[in-house]
């Protein structure tokens, strides 16, 4: 199950509405909005195809300028679950 | 930025969650289809279209939306835009992360186009000019980082034309060579495939719009 | 609040992405821990026989990153950009986690003890009725030298045959007989300083590029740095490696073997030899001719001393007057004009000249032949053994050299240069393993053809295959696949994952890989690098060394193993390292490779490793004013052995007119069990091609991407045409790899192989070509 960290890069004005919306997709945690329009997050999918097609999503927001990973897992957790 | 537009003023993700138009194009080409498009953002808003696509403006008006070209690729390489695409939705795109053109000698996608917008003047393969492809993250490019990767270049089907390997002295370790990966744009035909092959989870080699080669009277 | 492992991950996810941005923030407990938490260790990478170190990153028992390693001397950080996604190999889908027995059509799940009875059964009802000889082991390149040892010691120390084989058979047989009938020791005297100190290199048949990425890179970077420096590339097609060269000449396929005597016979025509080299260091010979091709089974040619004849150098000089450049011409297709100039590059004295070589040349019908002959450039001219002036043998797997080679998991082999044919060897290695001399059989083993071909026969009743995929590397194979699929042996296959191989299996384990373990592996130019065990093995799995003592103990020769569980790694290298003390191949102790990226033999009493071999600058063997001193060799001489032209085993004719030929690229390795799992590397290359050259694809019509029916007289493939890609075989030849597994490609090569080393020519056959 992959996990990563990433930067996304909009307009500063828009940076709370872009936050938002990320906010809404499953497997985003947003975790801080920077006053120059830097949004950090974490994004958590099944597999890193899945992980792969939420980023891409990701960049499509509008005023999204750039989404870039800055840290990447990929180990599995199988032998955590209950 | 690209002087055409590309999508309408309606927000791209407000158009999803509304949309309930499915295009006639759509129904054609069958499954590909249906998958959002979604372009990398690094792309600059630029839409990758079939060999032969006239300039954008024209090509908006000039496709008819037939679907007749997504139907002669072999490779299924062409897709119909959906609602995401504006004013462009049904018309045909290569999204090369998918599937790029694999640019067959005979040009099925030109020979089905009844409109126009694809030209048929256009024969040969070296010809074709459907974008450029550019490094976009040369941090992030592993050969530029002196890994032996370069899975663009030997990917490129005008391998040591449109791209080729310029060596140099690799400073850090001392003793090795960084082979970078150079695209010349008057060669590249802009199919994508580097773009599709790029071993990174986000390609570094992306497509972009041709930018015209300006010409001065310095000749080196 | 106790943190869950994902909690951990997340929190230091985000942290990074905060670092990123050069934000220092409050990061929740747990998330440096997190990040700290991965402890770094070394190894060598899993993959080819450069021998690049990495750094694998483990947390929480798993891989999450893997590095170049900055401090490896081979790559300084550096990986090709299958090193990149190293972990994957060892994370791809469908790891074999549970043994797996045979009920019919089904493989069904077994307990370790149950599948290692059934194999122990197997193996004494055969040996019970057919003796030893009827079972075999078939082991591998990759495998580790503990691996290797542990095979070797139980094949011909407990069960007492010879039947162990390496795929090393199929790339290094030729090097090694070479390496041995002229220096009288295995592997190479330079190493890869050479690539930095030398100012020509010449490459017969070798796709370095491709196939040895880091150390191409390296190659190319002396180029960079002094102009002077030349580089051609001799070879039947243009690759990449060609784009690098400074000169590239075209050879038809098996035109090597009229080559090399034909600028030899210029060497020696215009007097262009070191004299007195020759007097103080060489022997000539002559060996036996008119040699089979190994096509029939059970064929036998062997060269005995009674076969070898001794030569003056003025004899020698005499034979070698009919390999004028003309017939080198009119044989190997490089212009006479070009025979003489690369004579004249070979014998400058102001030019440091280095030839390379890899599977071009082994995997030959005379492929030792060509070894031989490369050998007597260097020989002639007393351009050996200097440093940045050598013939290095590259070699393709990680530990050919190290397990296949030093510990001798050969045939006919024993550790250290040693064989089973010699009596005084055999004492020596049963004195050192503690056992009866008689229990070492003087018999030579089954060849690696052989071995398989035996299964056929129904004379081989059990083969235990670990750490490879003979099923589709092999030439020939609808025969040897056929042969397994009826049934014919009983059939174990050790392996990480699904193969070509353990489809025919009748049972299957599943075993530990790479860091999974801990192991020692050798590389091209002697360097020994170890590593730990990093993570578990997943499921069941166990290591390669724990099936084989497991099945040695059910077997009745658990004795052979005493080492305790907590010192077994360093025990049993202190075993092995008795065979390599004070013989030149020397070994440092087990604690010392802990410490190092590796240490190229013979390590020196003062724990200091040995560039060069045979020369008083470097090695311990040879004292001060000895100059060069071949101390492997009888009478420390060297043989230059006088090898005719004879012909390929098949050529193209009216029926099959093109040459074909098989290799490697640089995204996949090997049968590609382990890089077409990593959808990075499938995603840049998803399957085989077969390159043309573009006159021959326009003359069929056959153009780029279109399918190709390539049939050869032994079976048929499809693949899609590569025109004017990254590579072109020259006219008349057609060229495709063998990683896809999906294609048996070796269904097509044949069976041919060097009556010598019995190592397969997978690079000339005949084919057809139509538009599929």
């Amino acid at each position: 199950m992959p996990i990563s960290g990433i930067v996304v890069r909009c307009l500063g004005s828009c940076a709370d509405s872009v936050a938002n919306q990320m906010a809404a997709f499953e497997g985003v945690e947003v975790h801080g909005v920077l006053p120059d329009g830097q949004i950090i997050a974490v994004v958590e999918a099944d597999t890193v195809d899945g992980e792969v097609t939420l980023v891409t999503e990701l960049q499509s927001i509008e005023d999204v300028i750039s989404v870039q990973l800055a840290y990447h897992n990929f180990e599995d957790f199988e032998a955590e679950r209950p | 930025m690209p002087t055409e537009p590309t999508h309408t003023d309606i927000s791209r993700r407000q158009f999803l969650k509304g949309s309930a138009i499915t295009p006639l194009a759509l129904m054609l080409a069958g499954s590909g289809i249906a998958a959002v498009y979604l372009r990398p953002a690094t792309a600059g808003g630029f839409t990758l279209r079939p060999p032969g696509a006239i300039t954008e403006k024209r090509f908006l008006a000039a496709c008819v939306r037939c679907g007749k070209c997504a139907q002669a690729c072999p490779y299924k390489s062409i897709k119909m835009a959906g609602g995401e695409a504006g004013v462009g939705i049904g018309t045909p795109i290569i999204i090369p992360r998918e599937m790029p053109c694999y640019l067959c000698s005979d040009l099925p996608c030109i020979k089905a186009c009844p409109s126009g917008a694809l030209d048929k003047k256009l024969e040969d393969i070296e010809k074709v000019r459907m974008g450029t492809a550019v490094i976009i993250d040369r941090e992030s490019c592993l050969s530029i980082r002196g890994l032996r990767c370069e899975v663009c270049y030997r990917q490129c089907p005008l391998i040591d034309k449109a791209i080729t390997i310029e060596p140099r002295h690799n400073t850090r370790t001392g003793e090795h060579t960084i082979m970078e990966p150079v695209v010349h744009k008057e060669k590249c035909v802009g199919c994508g495939i580097c773009e599709q092959s790029c071993v990174l989870p986000k390609p570094v080699i992306v497509v972009q719009r041709t930018v015209e080669i300006q010409k001065d009277n310095y000749e080196f | 609040m106790e943190l869950t492992r994902r909690d951990f991950i997340k929190a230091s996810a985000a942290a990074a992405a905060f670092a990123a941005v050069g934000v220092s923030v409050a990061r929740p407990k747990g998330a440096e821990a997190a990040e700290t938490g991965i402890t770094w260790g070394k190894a060598p990478c899993r993959y080819c026989g450069v021998g690049c170190c990495v750094l694998v990153g483990v947390k929480g028992g798993k891989i999450v990153a893997t590095k170049g390693d900055p401090a490896g001397p081979v790559n300084k950080g550096l990986n090709c950009i299958k090193g990149y996604f190293l972990s994957k190999a060892l994370y791809g889908k469908g790891r074999l986690t549970t043994p797996l027995i045979r009920k019919g059509n089904k493989m069904v799940e077994a307990s370790w003890d149950e599948a290692l009875t059934l194999i122990a059964s197997k193996y004494k009802e055969a040996i019970a009725a057919h003796g030893p000889d009827s079972v075999a082991m078939y082991g591998s390149g990759q495998w580790t030298i503990h691996e290797g040892y542990t095979a070797s010691k139980l094949m011909k120390g407990g069960i007492g045959t010879n039947n162990l084989e390496p795929n090393a058979r199929l790339c290094m047989a030729s090097a090694v007989v070479g390496f041995m009938n002229t220096f009288g020791s295995d592997e190479p005297m330079g190493c890869y300083d050479d690539l930095d100190l030398g100012d020509t290199y010449i490459l017969w048949g070798a796709n370095m590029a491709e196939a040895h990425p880091v150390l191409f890179s390296r190659l190319i970077d002396n180029k960079l740095k002094h102009p002077g420096v030349k580089l051609i590339d001799i070879a039947t097609r243009k690759t990449r490696t060609t784009k690098m060269a400074d000169e590239y000449i075209a050879m038809k396929p098996h035109g090597d073997l009229a080559a090399v005597n034909a600028i030899i016979h210029v060497i020696l025509r215009d007097k262009l030899y070191d004299e007195s080299f020759i007097k103080q260091h060489v022997n000539f010979k002559r060996g036996k001719e008119n040699a089979p091709y190994g096509l029939k089974d059970k064929e036998v040619f062997n060269e005995t001393p009674a076969d070898i004849k001794n030569l003056t150098f003025d004899e020698y000089k005499e034979l070698m007057k009919q390999f004028t450049p003309q017939w080198g011409e009119k044989i190997s297709g490089i212009p006479a004009k070009k025979i003489e100039e690369l004579a004249r590059i070979y014998s400058d004295k102001s030019r440091k000249v280095n030839s390379l070589w890899t599977m071009g040349v082994n995997q030959h019908a005379r492929g030792v032949w060509v070894n031989n002959l490369i050998y007597n450039l260097h020989l002639l001219t007393g351009k050996i053994c200097k440093p940045g002036e050598n013939p290095l043998s590259l070699t393709g797997q990680p530990s050919a050299c190290g397990t296949a080679r030093e510990v001798g998991t050969f045939a006919h082999r024993l550790p250290a240069d040693m064989v089973v044919m010699n009596e005084a060897h055999r004492k020596k290695t049963a004195e050192i393993w503690g056992i009866d001399p008689a229990k070492i059989s003087a018999k030579v083993g089954l060849h690696t053809m052989e071995m398989f071909r035996a299964i056929d026969r129904g004379e081989l009743k059990c083969i235990w295959i670990q750490c490879t995929n003979p099923f589709q590397s092999l030439p020939n194979v609808s025969r040897l696949r056929k042969a397994a699929e009826a049934r014919k042996a009983f059939i174990v296959v050790s392996d990480i994952y699904p193969t070509k191989s353990t489809e025919v299996a009748d049972v299957i384990l599943p075993s530990a890989s790479w860091v999974e373990k801990e192991g020692v592996f050798g590389n091209t130019e002697r360097r020994t690098q170890q590593w730990f065990k990093m993570i578990e093995p997943p499921g069941q799995a166990k290591a390669d060394t724990w099936q084989l003592i497991e099945f040695a103990k059910r077997m009745g020769l658990g004795h052979l193993f005493p080492y305790s569980e907590k010192g077994f790694y360093k025990e049993m290298w202190e075993e092995y390292r008795k065979f390599t003390i004070g013989v030149g191949k020397d070994l440092a102790p087990y604690e010392a490779y802990a410490k190092v990226r590796g240490l190229r033999w013979p390590v020196k009493p003062d724990g200091k490793e040995t560039r060069w071999r045979y020369t008083e600058t470097d090695d311990p063997y040879v004292k001060k004013g000895e100059g060069v001193k071949f101390y492997k060799a009888p009478g420390n001489k060297v043989n230059a052995w006088f090898r005719p032209y004879e012909p390929p085993a098949e050529s193209p004719d009216k029926e099959y007119p093109f040459w074909f030929c098989t290799g490697r690229l640089l995204e996949h390795w090997h049968t590609g069990t382990m890089t077409g799992r990593v959808p990075e590397l499938k995603r840049a290359v998803p399957g085989a091609t077969i390159e043309m050259h573009p006159e021959d694809a326009k003359r069929i019509g056959i153009k780029n991407r279109d399918m190709v029916r390539i049939t050869s007289r032994r079976g048929t493939i499809v693949l899609p045409a590569e025109i004017n890609g990254r590579s072109t075989p020259e006219k008349g030849s057609v060229f495709t790899t063998f990683f896809d597994e999906t294609k048996l490609i070796n269904e097509l090569c044949i069976d041919a192989f060097d009556p010598l080393s019995k190592e397969p020519d997978f690079k000339k056959c005949a084919v057809k070509i139509k538009k599929a």
